[in-house]
């Protein structure tokens, strides 16, 4: 290469960069002026059931039903459940219905001051075996198939050893955090020592939402925030990453609170008294015993997750009388497990292909 | 503790150690910074950018250490209980103003949402157990449809009268099954038999010759009117001497229980003599 060309390239690469600066800086002030709505959870649905705050939706059919047995997804108790919808092209629920699944989403709703009172126990008894029972009423089906991510999932697992008379066929649990058997970061910062919960459920009545993702963001603080915004920084010049920051962002930002009650369950019962996997765990006086579980089961865990550890969701496979039981350990951290390019290439294809082997009745 | 302590690092007791690295920071990043003569950066956001990038482990590695010290549990848990102690007093506070402003209070509000919870619950109750409810009455309903369309189609058949040889097949199968069992009976053949002998028994058949020379033989020795007409005046003259005959032989018997014994021997076979006359008739009659 001469010289001359040399610093034609050059020239050009400086072009280049200044352009994209001017266009960085241009989208950073038009954000900050006025900061965009992100459309998301657009997938068309509809509310077949009600119950307090929370939602049974329906996802409408895009394609040709290809399984009789419907998938219900259970979310979890904080943060809002469109992640698993975020937007089109990055949407797992879209992913599936055109697989030709009949997907339906138990959304929690943002509780009030008057849940304050909400327990696991009325999760489990009460809404959850209704939202079954309405999926098999409307879809038609004999039998449903569960889907539950994060805390969703330790309520998946706890609906079903409690309840073994229902249909359950299949039950599919991402980033599930089950044993606590092992000390994490939050199990150091909720040590009885440093921290009273009782007195934070009593003057709160709910747990702030914010509070809840102060939590979890300052496992990772660096990542959070710093490099969050580092790595929107650098995409502002492209439109569609900047699409999906924003739309990942919202949802981030976009929390519920956790009534007092169960977090208080949460804390004492399953992160401090692991008593789940060690078959400790009373809801109502009924004893939680996971070898009732016989139901097919796929376990995913993300490889890097550091909300819900891998070691944390890897016991269940003991636990379980399933006879038909998988595990699927796939890239990614806790989020990025069921959106973004890691998911595409891996959760999306790989849930699809187990649940399509076993959703005919 | 989620992450190792890397090589390098000091560890989270090392406060000086940690001062020192942090100072020597930017020295590290600038030296990072600077633009390569093969790609340059002009946007001082992309330097910044890349700064961070190439600092990254550095800082992941401080603060990750940090945040697993028990000194940042403890502090993490004061903040939040002394959050909760401020918030409690506050709240507290508020009521207290609130009850003697004579308002209702947050926690009264609240109160009222529960019941209002607890009633969406209690028709969310019924309306499932209606549901339960209609669900039977609908499966009910469905067998009671599956019936009458069952009648219906027979009724329609019916109705129809003129059936097609597809539907007729079999009842024409039926019939024959049931002509067949009918014939093959032994008791009907034999009935059958026994009609058929009586059949070939006609009148021209039977043997009436006997009879009727018996009848002819009577016909034969019955006589004609006029015969019988004077057998008829004689059998009366005859009566008529007969009676006669009695009366006198009445006064006789009298005079004879008066008469001697030898006068009665010679009236006697007079008597006797008028018997056979009437035998006679009686076999010519007979």
């Amino acid at each position: 290469m001469t010289t001359a060309e040399s610093n034609e390239i050059l020239a050009k690469q400086y072009q280049e960069e200044i352009e994209r600066a001017l266009k960085r800086y241009s989208r950073a002030l038009d954000y900050a002026e006025h900061p965009p709505e992100v459309p998301v959870g657009q997938s068309p649905k509809e509310v077949i059931w009600t119950r307090n705050k929370a939602k049974l939706y329906h996802y409408v059919p895009t394609v040709e039903k290809r399984h009789n047995i419907p998938i219900l997804m259970i979310y979890a108790l904080i943060n809002k459940p469109y992640i698993l919808d975020l937007r089109p092209g990055s949407s797992l629920v879209e992913y599936l219905l055109g697989q030709g699944f009949e997907i339906y989403l138990l959304d929690w709703g943002t509780p009030g001051p008057e849940d304050r009172n909400l327990k696991i126990d009325d999760y489990v008894l009460d809404y959850m075996p209704r939202a079954v029972k309405h999926t098999l009423l409307h879809s038609g089906a004999k039998e449903v198939s569960l889907l539950g991510y994060c805390i969703g999932a330790v309520l998946t697992v706890t609906f079903a050893a409690l309840h073994s008379e229902l249909p359950l066929k299949n039950l599919i649990l991402m980033a599930a955090p089950l044993d606590f058997s092992e000390q994490g970061l939050l199990r150091t910062w909720l040590d009885p020592q440093n921290f009273d919960v009782d007195q934070l459920a009593s003057a709160y009545g709910l747990i702030p939402a914010e509070m809840v993702d102060f939590g979890s963001k300052m496992l990772k603080p660096v990542n959070n925030f710093v490099l969050t915004y580092s790595s929107f920084f650098d995409k502002l010049w492209d439109d569609r990453a900047v699409e999906s920051w924003l739309s990942m962002q919202k949802w981030v930002n976009d929390g519920v609170p956790f009534s007092s009650e169960a977090f208080k369950q949460w804390i004492k019962d399953f992160y401090l008294g692991n008593k789940l996997t060690t078959g400790q765990l009373y809801l109502r006086g009924q004893r939680v015993n996971l070898s009732k579980i016989k139901s097919n089961l796929l376990n995913i865990i993300a490889e890097k997750d550091h909300i819900a550890l891998p070691s944390q969701s890897k016991p269940i496979m003991n636990l379980v009388s399933s006879p038909d039981k998988e595990q699927l350990i796939l890239p990614g951290g806790h989020v990025g497990l069921v959106v973004g390019r890691n998911a595409t290439k891996g959760l999306w294809p790989a849930l699809s292909a187990w649940m399509s082997k076993r959703s005919d009745s | 503790m989620t992450s190792e302590k890397p090589s390098g690092v000091p560890s989270p007791a090392d406060f000086f150690g940690w001062l020192n690295q942090m100072l020597l920071l930017p020295t590290t990043a600038a030296a990072a910074v600077v633009p390569p003569t093969t790609s340059p950066h002009a946007d001082p956001l992309a330097m910044w950018k890349n700064f961070v990038g190439k600092n990254e482990e550095i800082w992941v590695n401080f603060l990750q250490q940090i945040v697993a010290t028990p000194e940042f549990a403890q502090a993490f848990g004061r903040t939040a209980n002394t959050s909760a102690s401020y918030r409690l007093m506050v709240k507290q506070a508020a009521k207290a103003y609130l009850e003697a402003a004579d308002m209702p209070s947050r926690e009264d509000l609240t109160r009222l949402a529960e019941q209002v919870v607890s009633l969406d619950a209690k028709v969310d109750d019924i309306g499932d157990a209606l549901g339960d409810n209609l669900v039977g009455i609908t499966q009910s309903l469905s067998r009671v449809t599956s019936l009458l369309e069952i009648v219906l189609h027979q009724v329609e058949l019916v109705e129809r009268k003129t059936l097609t040889s597809e539907e007729l097949a079999p009842l024409v199968e039926r019939l024959a099954a049931l002509e067949a069992k009918i014939l093959g009976t032994s008791e009907i053949n034999s009935l059958a038999s026994r009609v058929e002998v009586l059949e070939a028994k006609t009148p021209a058949q039977i043997d009436l010759r006997p009879i009727e020379e018996r009848l002819a033989a009577l016909e034969a020795k019955l006589p004609d009117r006029e015969v019988f007409g004077k057998v008829s005046t004689n059998l009366a003259a005859l009566e008529g001497l007969l009676t006669t005959l009695g009366q006198r032989l009445s006064g006789a018997a009298l005079t004879l229980e008066e008469a001697p014994k030898s006068a009665l021997s010679r009236t006697a076979p007079r008597a006797k003599k008028a018997k056979p006359t009437t035998e006679l008739n009686t076999e010519e009659l007979g």
